[in-house]
């Protein structure tokens, strides 16, 4: 009768510390990387919440410059009159 | 791929503050003061003072002020009253300064003829009412970072008479901007 059990005989051959060394320095970098791409669009985020007062201002100072009024009318008559 | 991907967030971050930014524009003038007492004097007959109310009722990203003048006794059966606003833009909700560019800024009435007149930017105008209970225009018109709104009402005038007057009305608050 056949029985089930491992592919291999006995444990899996323990991990060096070189590996484990590898394996800590690529986890370290990746967390440092989503970090770091996460800071950078907080920071963008932030740049442009507080840049948009100014920028905004400076927009309608531009807009209101190039827009010409039109002439001041003349009296109306009165629409009451028959 | 790191770069590309600091890049991204990047401009990700800059157009998400950008877009959701509430900026509020510097206080427009007192509209009241724009239009010159002759003007309330032949528009609204036997008008009392001037109500104005001020900024407390704009909505976020705008700053607004408006007048009121009511005919406090009716004068050989002509009665009115003038309400205008004057607001400014500013940004809000991914919209910016100009007017003619926000959506709705100019109204559209479903149920009216919606006339265009060639003031300012862009200016629409809609009348309701009969010359008996009273016509209603509602003017609009946007210059730059302003929009104007003139709403009169006068019992015993004609459509084209109320026209004409609203239309000087905001002329005449525009031309001072």
């Amino acid at each position: 009768m056949a029985v089930m059990g491992p592919l291999w005989a006995g444990d899996p051959p323990p991990r060096r510390p070189a590996d484990r060394w590898v394996l800590l320095r690529t986890w370290l970098f990746g967390l440092a990387a989503v970090s770091l791409v996460i800071a950078v669009g907080f920071l963008g985020w932030q740049l442009a919440r507080l840049a948009a007062p100014t920028v905004v201002r400076r927009q309608i100072d531009v807009i209101d410059a190039n827009t010409e009024a039109p002439p001041r009318p003349h009296l109306p008559a009165s629409p009451f009159e028959r | 791929m790191l770069a590309v991907c600091i890049l991204v967030a990047a401009a990700v971050g800059l157009q998400q503050g950008w877009r959701k930014a509430t900026v509020d524009p510097s206080e427009p003038p007192a509209v009241c003061q724009l239009i010159r007492p002759e003007v309330f004097d032949l528009l609204v007959p036997g008008h009392g003072p001037l109500r104005s109310e001020g900024a407390e009722q704009s909505v976020p990203g705008t700053r607004s002020n408006t007048c009121l003048a009511e005919s406090a006794y009716v004068l050989d059966g002509a009665r009115a009253s003038l309400w205008v606003a004057l607001v400014r833009f500013g940004r809000h909700d991914g919209h910016g300064p100009r007017c003619i560019d926000r959506d709705g800024s100019l109204p559209m009435a479903l149920n009216r003829t919606n006339h265009r007149v060639a003031l300012g930017d862009g200016a629409v105008y809609t009348v309701s009412g009969d010359p008996v209970t009273g016509q209603v225009i509602n003017f609009t018109a946007c210059l730059g970072t302003y929009l104007v709104h003139v709403r009169y009402e006068a019992v015993g005038a004609t459509d084209a008479a109320v026209v004409e007057s609203a239309t000087t009305v905001a002329q005449e608050v525009l031309s001072w901007l």
